[in-house]
Formats: C-alpha cells, sequence, structure tokens
C-alpha cells in the first residue's frame, strides 16, 4: 500500500511539492518558535535550582520581579522574620538594576547587594571564582562580578566597575553557574549596596527554613502574620513561571499550527484533484472488488505522506533556525529542539495530513463504479 | 480580459475556490489579530510620548528607565531649582513612581506629581470628570484616570490600597482617549516620597518657554550637570520608534507565516486550474490569444481569489480583535487602523500575484498544437 500511495504522491510532483511546502513552513514555525520557549524553559529551571526550598519576601503590593525595585524591607522586618519559628536563616538582598533611559531595552547587568557571608545561601550552591578572590565579609569599595559581566565588558580582576556613579574595585571573577541572579551580577557587601541608594531598607530577602518542606507553611505563616511583607514560596514562584511560560509556548504552537492549518486545505485540494483524476482507476479498483475501507486507507495514506514529507522538512528547517537564533542571541539566550516538540510538530502534521485526507476519500468511497469506468 | 470569464472560470471548481479561499482568509485573519496588537502598542506608547511633547525629561544618569519606574534616580531640591535658574527654562515640575501589582503583567504605575507645576505633566487643557484637582497640601488622596475608576467601579471618596496606604480618591480626571492618562492613578509626590522613604525625586520635566529651544536646553543640562541625563521628546520618540518597529516586525512576520502558505495554496490551485484547461488555451492560442492575454486572464483569477480572502479576512480579523477586546475589558492594547487593513489587503493581493506569477507563464508559454492534441 505505501508504494502504490509514493507512487500516486510522485505522479504530480509540482503539486506534492506545493502542498508540502505548506506544511513544511507550518512545523519549520512551530518547532523554530517552540525552541525558543523550550529554550525558557530550561533557562527558568536553572534560575529555580537557585529558590529551591526558600521564601521569597517582598514588601505587600510590590510582587516579584521588576516590581521588587520599588519594594522595601526594613531591618526591623528581617529582625522579625528571623525569630519566626522554623526559619533557619534571612538573606536580605539588595537589588538595583539600570536601564537605558526611556523606552530602550532591560540592561544586561544588575547590582545586589549582600552579606557575603550568604552568597553560597543565596545562591543555592558554593561557587567559586575563576579570577582574584571571593568577597569577604567587611569588604568595601570592593565587588564580584559575574562571568557574563566580565565577558561583555572586558573586566579583568582590579579593574573599576561604574555603579550609580560611584567607583568599585573588582575583587572577583565568579564562575560561571547558569543562575543570572550571578552571571549577570555586580555583587558587593550589603552596607555598601545600602550607602549607594541612601537607604537601610532591603528590596527583598530570602528566608530558609529549618527544614526546605517546610517553605509553603512558612509562606503561609509570613502572609499571615507579617503585616506589610508578602510572601512567595519556591512553588508559588516556579507556578508564576510555568505559566507565562505556558503562554509563551501555547502562542508559538499557535502560530506554527494555523500556518500547518493552511497547508492542510492545500492538502485537501490535491487530493481532491487526485481522486477526480484518478476516476476511471479507482472505478476499475471497485470493479476488481477492492473494498471501501481500502480505497479511503489508499487516498488517506496518500495525504498523510505528502504531510510527513513536509513534516520531516518542516523539522529540519526548524532546527536549523534554532541554531540560527541561538547565534543571534549571542548568548543571551539558547534555543532547545526537544524530543517532545520533534513529536509535537510531526504529530501534529500527521493529524492535519489524515484530517485533510478523510473527505477527498469518502468523495473516492461514495463513487459507483460503473459510472466512474465511464468517466473521461 | 474578460471578467465574467473569470469569475466563471473560479467558480468552476467550487470546492477548491473555497478551500483556497479559506487559506488566504486564516492568514489574512492571523495577521490582522496579530497586528492589531502591535498597532495597540503603539498607539499606547504615542499616548505616553504625547505628555512628553515639548517637554525636556531629566533623570539621574546611569539610573533605571521607564519599565522599572526609573527605579535608583535620584534627584534633589537643589538640582531642580538649578535647572529653573537655566536660560529659557520656563518649569521644572518633578515626577516620582511607584510600581505595584500582584506579578508580572499586573502591575500599575502610580505617578507623583507635584500639584503647583504638575498639571502640564497631564495637559494643560484637560479637566475634571468628577471631583477636583489635587492640591499641594494634599496627602493620602488621589485622583484617577476616567477608564481605571470605570474599571475598577471607582467614586469619589473611595479608597485605593498604595503600598499597604489608603489613598482617597477626590477627583477623577475628565476622558482623554490617551490610556497613559485614563488608566492612571495620581497622588501628590510628597506622598510618593513617603512611601519610597526618600527625599528625592525620580524625574524631572523641564519645561521651556519656547518650543524651539527645547534641544539647545537638554545639550546645556547634559553640559553642565555632569550627574544628570536629560532627553527631548524627539529622543523619547526616536527610542520608541525603534522598539514599536520591532515589535511591528515580530507580529507581523508572525502573521505572514500564515498568509505565505495560503499563497503556495493559491499556486497550487492555479497549477491545477492551468493543467485542466490546456485544451481551452490551446483552442484560445489558436484563435489567436496573445500570450500576455492569457497570462493576464490567468493572473486575473488568482488575483480575484486573494482579494476576495483579503477582504474576508480583514472582516475576520477585525471581528476577532473587537471580540477579544471586549472580552479583555480593555486591558488588551488592541487596535486596528486603516494602514493594517492596508498592509492585509496590499499582503493578499502581493500573495495572489505572486502565487498565479508561474501557473500563468506556463500557460501562456503553452504549445496550442500539442495542448489541444494531448488535452
Amino acid at each position: 500500500m505505501l508504494d502504490i500511495a509514493y507512487r500516486n504522491v510522485m505522479r504530480q510532483r509540482t503539486r506534492t511539492a506545493l502542498s508540502a511546502l505548506g506544511i513544511l513552513i507550518g512545523i519549520g514555525a512551530i518547532i523554530a518558535l517552540g525552541s525558543v520557549s523550550e529554550g525558557l524553559r530550561t533557562m527558568v529551571s536553572e534560575e529555580m535550582s537557585a529558590i529551591a526550598g526558600k521564601v521569597m519576601v517582598t514588601q505587600a503590593g510590590t510582587g516579584m520581579s521588576m516590581q521588587a525595585l520599588s519594594s522595601d524591607v526594613t531591618p526591623e522586618q528581617l529582625d522579625e522574620l528571623a525569630m519566626l519559628s522554623g526559619v533557619s536563616e534571612v538573606v536580605p538582598i539588595g537589588f538595583y538594576m539600570p536601564i537605558g533611559v526611556g523606552f530602550s531595552g532591560v540592561s544586561d547587568w544588575m547590582a545586589i547587594g549582600l552579606h557575603p557571608s550568604q552568597i553560597g545561601t543565596f545562591l543555592g550552591k558554593t561557587v567559586g571564582v575563576t579570577e582574584g578572590e571571593m568577597l569577604e565579609e567587611g569588604d568595601s569599595g570592593e565587588v564580584l562580578i559575574g562571568s557574563d559581566v566580565a565577558e561583555r565588558y572586558n573586566y579583568v580582576v582590579g579593574d573599576t566597575a561604574t555603579v550609580k556613579e560611584t567607583e568599585f574595585t573588582i575583587k572577583g571573577i565568579a564562575e560561571k553557574t547558569d543562575i543570572s541572579d550571578l552571571d549577570m551580577a555586580i555583587i558587593m557587601n550589603l552596607e555598601d549596596f545600602q550607602d549607594l541608594v541612601g537607604k537601610d531598607s532591603v528590596q527583598m530577602a530570602y528566608v530558609i527554613p529549618d527544614n526546605p518542606a517546610e517553605a509553603e507553611s512558612l509562606t503561609d505563616t509570613i502572609n499571615a502574620e507579617m503585616e506589610g511583607l508578602s510572601a512567595m514560596s519556591d512553588k508559588d514562584i516556579a507556578r508564576t513561571a510555568e505559566g507565562i511560560i505556558s503562554t509563551i509556548s501555547f502562542f508559538t504552537f499557535s502560530i506554527g499550527a494555523i500556518a500547518a492549518f493552511v497547508g492542510g486545505l492545500s492538502i485537501m485540494n490535491t487530493m481532491i484533484m487526485s481522486v477526480m483524476e484518478r476516476k476511471r482507476e479507482i472505478g476499475a479498483m471497485k470493479a476488481m472488488g477492492a473494498t471501501s475501507s481500502w480505497i479511503m486507507k489508499q487516498i488517506v495514506t496518500e495525504s498523510a505522506m505528502i504531510s510527513l514529507i513536509g513534516a520531516i522538512g518542516g523539522a529540519s528547517v526548524g532546527i536549523a533556525l534554532s541554531f540560527v537564533i541561538t547565534a543571534a542571541a549571542g548568548g543571551a539566550m539558547k534555543a532547545v529542539v526537544t524530543p517532545g516538540l520533534l513529536a509535537t510538530g510531526i504529530g501534529f502534521a500527521m493529524v492535519i495530513g489524515i484530517l485533510g485526507g478523510l473527505y477527498p476519500a469518502r468523495q473516492a468511497v461514495k463513487m459507483d463504479p460503473v459510472e466512474a469506468l465511464r468517466y473521461e | 480580459m474578460i471578467v465574467d470569464y473569470i469569475f466563471k472560470n473560479i467558480r468552476r471548481q467550487r470546492t477548491r475556490t473555497a478551500l483556497t479561499l479559506l487559506g488566504i482568509v486564516i492568514g489574512i485573519t492571523t495577521i490582522i489579530a496579530l497586528g492589531s496588537f502591535s498597532e495597540g502598542i503603539t498607539q499606547y506608547i504615542s499616548g505616553a510620548l504625547e505628555l512628553t511633547a515639548g517637554k525636556i525629561m531629566v533623570t539621574q544618569k546611569g539610573s533605571s528607565g521607564f519599565v522599572t519606574g526609573f527605579a535608583g534616580s535620584d534627584l534633589n531640591d537643589q538640582q531642580l531649582e538649578e535647572l529653573k535658574l537655566m536660560d529659557g527654562v520656563k518649569d521644572v515640575t518633578p515626577l516620582g513612581f511607584i510600581i505595584s501589582g500582584g506579578g508580572f503583567g499586573s502591575s500599575e504605575v502610580i505617578v507623583g506629581i507635584d500639584p503647583e507645576s504638575g498639571t502640564s505633566f497631564v495637559g494643560e487643557n484637560i479637566g475634571m470628570h468628577d471631583g477636583r484637582e489635587l492640591l499641594s497640601d494634599d496627602t493620602e488622596v488621589a485622583m484617577v484616570g476616567y477608564t481605571k475608576a470605570d474599571d475598577d467601579k471607582l467614586e469619589l471618596g473611595d479608597f485605593i490600597v498604595i503600598k499597604e496606604v489608603e489613598f482617597e480618591v477626590v477627583g477623577i480626571i475628565e476622558k482623554t482617549d490617551n490610556s497613559n492618562v485614563d488608566g492612571s492613578i495620581m497622588i501628590n509626590i510628597k506622598d510618593v516620597q513617603a512611601l519610597l522613604k526618600t527625599d528625592t525625586y525620580q524625574v524631572l520635566y523641564v519645561i521651556p518657554y519656547n518650543v524651539d529651544d527645547i534641544q539647545s536646553i537638554a545639550d546645556s543640562i547634559n553640559g553642565e550637570f555632569e550627574d544628570l541625563n536629560a532627553i527631548t521628546s524627539k529622543d523619547m520618540a526616536r527610542q520608541a520608534a525603534s522598539v514599536t518597529s520591532q515589535i511591528q516586525l515580530y507580529t507581523l512576520g508572525m502573521g505572514a507565516i500564515s498568509a505565505v502558505v495560503g499563497g503556495l495554496g493559491i499556486m497550487n490551485t492555479m497549477v491545477m486550474a492551468v493543467m485542466e484547461r490546456r485544451k481551452e488555451i490551446g483552442v484560445m492560442k489558436a484563435m489567436g490569444a496573445t500570450r500576455l492575454w492569457i497570462m493576464q486572464q490567468f493572473l486575473a483569477e488568482s488575483l480575484v481569489i486573494s482579494i476576495i480572502g483579503g477582504l474576508l479576512g480583514v472582516l475576520l480579523g477585525w471581528g476577532i480583535v473587537t471580540i477579544a477586546g471586549i472580552a479583555a475589558g480593555g486591558s488588551l492594547p488592541l487596535r486596528v487602523t486603516p494602514s493594517l487593513i492596508g498592509f492585509g489587503m496590499a499582503f493578499a493581493m502581493s500573495l495572489g500575484l505572486l502565487g498565479g506569477a508561474y501557473p500563468s507563464w506556463t500557460a501562456a508559454k503553452l504549445d496550442p498544437v500539442q495542448a489541444i492534441s494531448q488535452g
């Protein structure tokens, strides 16, 4: 059956190529755009490893991410957090991100104020330096910089980095961790940071429970008992991030899916024509005893085959494009084609191919063999 | 070209024409729907720019931008006074921003204005829909934009909570059709300073006596004040244009993907039409039809399909955008502009022309003798 289908598909090469090309574009778009959202997913899961088992606390009403910039958590509130039962440690974090004035893009670095002894707790793992030395408690006027910052600005140990018009000496360059809170950061002593912004409050704090499993209940306690503060558990944050990524990947999938659907219409057209041209042939097969289901299968196999050819082409184009995107992003992100994404793209194409073949196949089945044989 | 003949041919294969048409309709609908999003954002940004027209925005050098509420920009009273004393400067008004909200995307910008000089931020000729304007000794009161009041069912005397502090609504600004004003919450800059625990400002707007001096004043601010950054409304417009044109490129590009596939569908249909009508084409040629005439004939057919598809796609896209806008309750910036419709139609027609080009060329160069004898 497959070889007959193949021969039929190849009878009208232009037509087949045009129909397959439509599917190719659609599936190519699904995979190329999807690789971007998969890349984001990978990136976020790496970021999430830093916050696992922690509770993030900000001023109530200021939320997470960018909004945390106008959040203020006071020293008194930090003390109260530390005294809650089940709390092992509180990590106060000063956060500042410059952005080009006006509407221009997001900054490629940020300044973070920390107690140097808590850097490991902040990141969820111990990090070393590739050059220079780690920032120590009591260091002033000195900073530890992330690997991406060092690379982008060609910084070496001993250079001067300027943050908010103030100069800092680079004491060390941290190893690459794939956690942007370090790689894209200029980390300074919390005291230096507070001098810099002129406040004794911090933008947020991580609260570390004695037992990581209690992060959720500790979050509830903070939200209920601490007025003026808002807490999010690691799971809350992961859920929020997952929600955003799902929206993005649904959107990107839809764009490609719509195109593939339009391609499916073209396949249907091609198959309708093909059935019409082969009226006599189909009539002859019927007269010789071919069953309806055999004819049906034959036509649907053909349309699925056109779609599959397009899908394989589309997958190759999509994979190639994902490399182009990664290269064009210049390290800012990595587009990833996962097996699941490939399966979704090719599976979707097969569904479209089969659906596109059903109507023409039904027409073929309905034909009266006597009339079909007489047809010219 | 005979119009009757074109339509008769298109109607010959109804199913095929319908499927081809549907492809174009879907493609153009996608372009309109996605494009309306970028048009909406463009309009929102140009609304924001309207507020800055004829003014110079001054922030601290190296501080953050609009998106993060100018975090980290600290400007003091002394700098404000010094700017006021510059040649050609009529007035200087400070602004403060607080960004609040529950998470990504749902944030809200609260603008702190100086009631004495700050009305020019909203626009001098804009009055109140209800209640009163902010006064300079007001504290913990707010005025809100028209749509903000409408969306949140706010009336005079209601309270809104900003960073845990309750603010009484004392005024509702009249409808301006500028979503930056209509959706805003404005409070006294002193309240912003209290909430942010600072005595500085984030942005200073410098208003010149003469709008023509705007660039020279901005230049002298940048020259004379080492730690200030002054940009004019023109600079901002230029920055905004580069952002919006990028958004436009992405949305229209993604919308165009399915339209291109629809164009392939036209090509496919026309290839089949030419094949079916080989005999007919042969006869026409034998009777003296020129290559040009035949080519025009087939191009006209594919163009008609694409124009009908384009029109239906524009209508359907418009409908979807309108419904989505209503469903989202005004929180999505969607807008169908004449230029977007023009783009959609032009794109559909170019698909028709490009898709029809190859098949009509094959038709035109058919050898009449062969075409008639082989059928």
